[in-house]
């Protein structure tokens, strides 16, 4: 009879304890209101996987990870804050911004007008209130910022970028888990104030701002934290201006639009097109699209299989990129290779460590460049197009080697015997040059 | 009546007697050093309840320390209700800004209350850290947007990808931390041997001599060399017959090569030990070995996890580097044979490096000891160089 009694009131504390250790799903709750055209903004839900193209002027909700074209801008539930991302799809910029993605929070009451997690890339934030200052939380890796717009039209800009250090080695986690390594990719924050006045708290301390001249620039990075005064600035940057007509920036704006626009009409096939499109920044900006929603498998077997060098070229960026977003991304890239894209093991060790590169002192050996070309020969199309991709930066002369990633087995061994006979004549390791 | 009572009292009527213009305060009080019970150290950290006001003889609070934590809390003091402000009191030194200089304000006591002396003092020490904590984080080799902009021009092929370090190390400096050998992986990988090894070269071709220390055979058999193709023969010639090899030749494809390599090396190896030359049929089929080896390594590295491939390739690329060097009729004296019954001097074995221009390479696992003996050996030997002749 005790023993019955046990077992029901050990059967009863396990089932409420079990409903009790459910984790509560966090609120979805509208929190601010897009103010572009349908197709700026993509969103993922929190537990998701897909993202899916929000419409014009939509709902944006809390917890989702929105990821934005070029200039797509929302506005704070309450009215008082714009919000506009700021990408660099061009490459130009001294860091890789590339495309934008947030999440957005519900704010606390009384604690700031929008509550936002940068996650990647440049937003640029307004107080679009009538009168009196607007507060935005700011939050990325550990850091809380709370971000004081203290006048009408008051606008900063916030940007954050990260990578892995050069030769980070790969290793796979126990039991094939997504568990952020105890490393972390290098990330570099920087907030810049463009108009008016603005202060920025940060643990305590109070930073005011000046748009410039003036002190116009607060750093931050994961190395060593932040310099906890903000530098001076003595104009604006370039990206801050709309850009010339016949420049870059203004094309990859152009280009972007249409993709927004081909998107709506076809969102399956459209990326597609754009990838082989004859135009180079058409291609460019269908990669970050790529890359922006996590779509590894296509990027993989694109980098793969193109006829063009600059898509190989290029997605290989865009693949360093997103690993670089966070710590367990080499991980979820790693299970990827090894479970949906029949790779071995060793095989998807090697990609990742080719994604991760080489340390300064990896790069004077002479077996770098030896391994390196070995891997031209291996059995996976991405091994052979990382490994070239290297090559050709450790040895530019070997540029004009004509690639085929896909190619026959001819051509892979026509391409692998070029590239000895180049590292035979060449200094193996390359001579140090002066920086 | 309690002490505890008396204490509130005291301090109410203190309170209420005070004129307009100060107020109350719980004062986290640090006992300035005018105080008698400075010394006792339980009677320097306690709250205090009093009123500061500005007199004859600088800033002072009158009030009552709370009897917490004082053993002495019921004797009675006369001095006890009243004290000078205390050199850190962020409720009533707004101009401190929370830095906690130590600074007395009292009459004649030399401090310097909110003078402009150490104002500007301050101002200059706080200047001088922001400005290193900028310049660490700008141009510090570890900087992050540096590490950044690096992987995004080698992205880009924006520069060079091999470049030369900038920073131009403090010999010195290096030299004392050699010496110090307090970076074990710095001693393990050769780095310290070699910097106190150059600093022994340029003191003996100054003409200094002294005694050296004994280096017994098992540290000298752990000693791994590096530099010319001498280095790497003498490092396998002594390892001949357990020939250190990588992981992948316990693949399926190259097991077999692994046991005919081990022997050919043996034979070829065998006259270089004895002192004499190589036989040249020993020495052909090594090679052919070797690269039918290479030819098979191949097909195995290219499906190698990155440190697994390289690691094979410097193996054979180190047992190329030794073959080529066996051949070279100098190659009869770079064993020495007394290393392996007697032991050698540390004079003795810079003498030989130096004839063969060799360096110390990184230790072979379980080599630890023997590097750390090695570098106290060569340390007190450039120590005796040091010193002054009588």
């Amino acid at each position: 009879m005790i023993v019955r009694l046990v077992i029901l009131l050990a059967s009863f504390h396990a089932t409420t304890g079990l409903t009790i250790a459910q984790p509560m799903a966090p609120i979805r709750e509208v929190v601010a209101q897009s103010n572009s055209p349908a197709g700026t903004f993509s969103a993922r839900l929190a537990a998701g996987i897909t993202f899916r193209l929000l419409a014009a002027n939509d709902e944006l909700f809390s917890g989702d990870l929105i990821v934005s074209l070029p200039g797509g801008a929302l506005t704070s539930k309450n009215g008082a804050v714009r919000l506009k991302s700021l990408t660099d799809y061009d490459v130009h910029s001294p860091l890789p911004i590339l495309e934008t993605a947030f999440t957005l929070l519900k704010a606390a009451d009384g604690d700031a007008d929008l509550d936002l997690i940068l996650d990647r890339g440049r937003i640029d934030l307004t107080n679009a209130k009538a009168s009196g200052s607007a507060a935005v939380r700011v939050r990325f890796r550990d850091q809380k910022w709370k971000l004081v717009l203290e006048t009408p039209e008051s606008r900063a800009s916030i940007e954050l970028v990260s990578r892995w250090p050069s030769g980070e080695r790969f290793r796979v986690a126990k039991g094939n888990s997504e568990t952020p390594a105890t490393v972390a990719p290098v990330a570099y924050v920087v907030l810049r104030d463009l108009r008016g006045e603005v202060s920025l708290n940060v643990d305590g301390t109070t930073v005011s701002m000046r748009a410039p001249p003036g002190p116009a620039e607060f750093r931050w990075n994961s190395l060593a934290g932040m310099l906890p005064q903000a530098q001076r600035l003595d104009k604006l940057p370039d990206w801050v201006n709309p850009p010339n007509k016949d420049s870059d920036a203004a094309k990859v704006i152009a280009v972007c639009e249409k993709l927004r626009v081909a998107r709506i009409k076809d969102e399956t096939n459209a990326l597609d097109q754009f990838l082989e499109s004859d135009d180079l920044i058409e291609r460019r900006v269908a990669l970050v699209a790529l890359g922006g929603q996590d779509n590894l498998d296509r990027l993989i077997t694109i980098i793969s299989q193109t006829k063009h060098a600059d898509v190989r070229d290029f997605g290989i960026v865009v693949l360093r990129h997103w690993l670089g977003l966070s710590s367990s991304n080499s991980q979820r890239l790693y299970n990827s290779l090894a479970s949906q894209m029949d790779y071995t093991a060793s095989q998807s060790q090697i990609v990742l460590q080719l994604l991760l590169g080489f340390t300064a002192e990896d790069l004077v050996q002479p077996e770098t460049s030896q391994v390196l070309s070995e891997y031209l020969l291996n059995a996976k199309p991405i091994v052979r197009s990382l490994a070239a991709w290297h090559l050709v930066r450790l040895y530019p002369e070997g540029k004009t080697i004509p690639f085929k990633p896909n190619g026959t087995g001819e051509d892979i061994s026509a391409f692998h015997a070029a590239w000895k006979k180049l590292l035979l004549a060449a200094r193996v390791p390359p001579k140090p040059v002066k920086p | 009546m309690t002490h505890t009572t008396r204490s509130i009292l005291l301090s109410l009527l203190v309170l209420l007697g005070w004129s307009s213009g100060s107020s109350a305060q719980v004062i986290p009080l640090t006992s300035p050093p005018n105080h008698p019970l400075y010394p006792f150290v339980p009677y320097r950290f306690q709250p205090y309840l009093g009123v500061p006001f500005r007199g004859t003889f600088g800033r002072v609070t009158v009030g009552y320390p709370l009897p917490i934590y004082n053993p002495w809390s019921n004797v009675p003091l006369p001095l006890m209700n009243w004290y000078a402000k205390p050199a850190f009191n962020p409720a009533v030194t707004p101009w401190t800004g929370g830095s906690g200089l130590a600074v007395s304000p009292g009459y004649m006591s030399g401090g310097t209350y909110g003078s402009g002396v150490v104002q500007s003092a301050r101002r200059e020490l706080e200047k001088a850290q922001a400005d290193a904590t900028a310049a660490r984080l700008r141009r510090g080799p570890d900087s992050a947007a540096g590490l950044i902009r690096d992987q995004w021009d080698y992205e880009r092929a924006a520069k060079p990808a091999v470049v030369n370090p900038v920073i131009t190390p403090d010999q010195n400096e290096e030299l004392a931390a050699a010496l110090a050998g307090a970076d074990e992986t710095s001693v393990l990988t050769g780095k310290t041997l070699n910097q106190i090894l150059k600093a022994i070269k340029q003191a003996e071709a100054k003409g200094a001599k002294g005694p050296s220390g004994f280096l017994p055979p098992r540290v000298l058999a752990d000693i791994q060399f590096a530099g010319p193709t001498a280095a790497d023969a003498l490092n396998f010639i002594r390892m001949a017959g357990r020939l250190p090899f990588p992981a992948v030749f316990r693949d399926p494809r190259l097991k077999d090569m692994q046991e005919l390599l081990e022997n050919d090396f043996a034979v070829a190896a065998m006259p270089v030990l004895t002192g004499k030359s190589v036989v040249t049929a020993s020495m052909a089929k090594l090679d052919f070995t070797l690269e039918k080896v290479r030819e098979l390594a191949s097909t195995v590295t290219r499906d190698l996890p990155f440190d697994e491939a390289t690691a094979t390739l410097r193996f054979l690329n180190h047992l190329d580097r030794a073959a080529e060097a066996m051949k070279s009729p100098a190659a009869k004296t770079l064993v020495v044979a007394a290393w392996n019954k007697e032991g050698s001097s540390v004079t003795d074995l810079i003498k030989h490096m130096s004839r063969y221009e060799l360096v110390f390479g990184p230790a072979l696992p379980g080599g630890s000891d023997s590097y750390f003996a090695l570098q106290r050996s060569l340390a007190t030997y450039l120590f005796v160089l040091q010193q002054p002749k009588n």
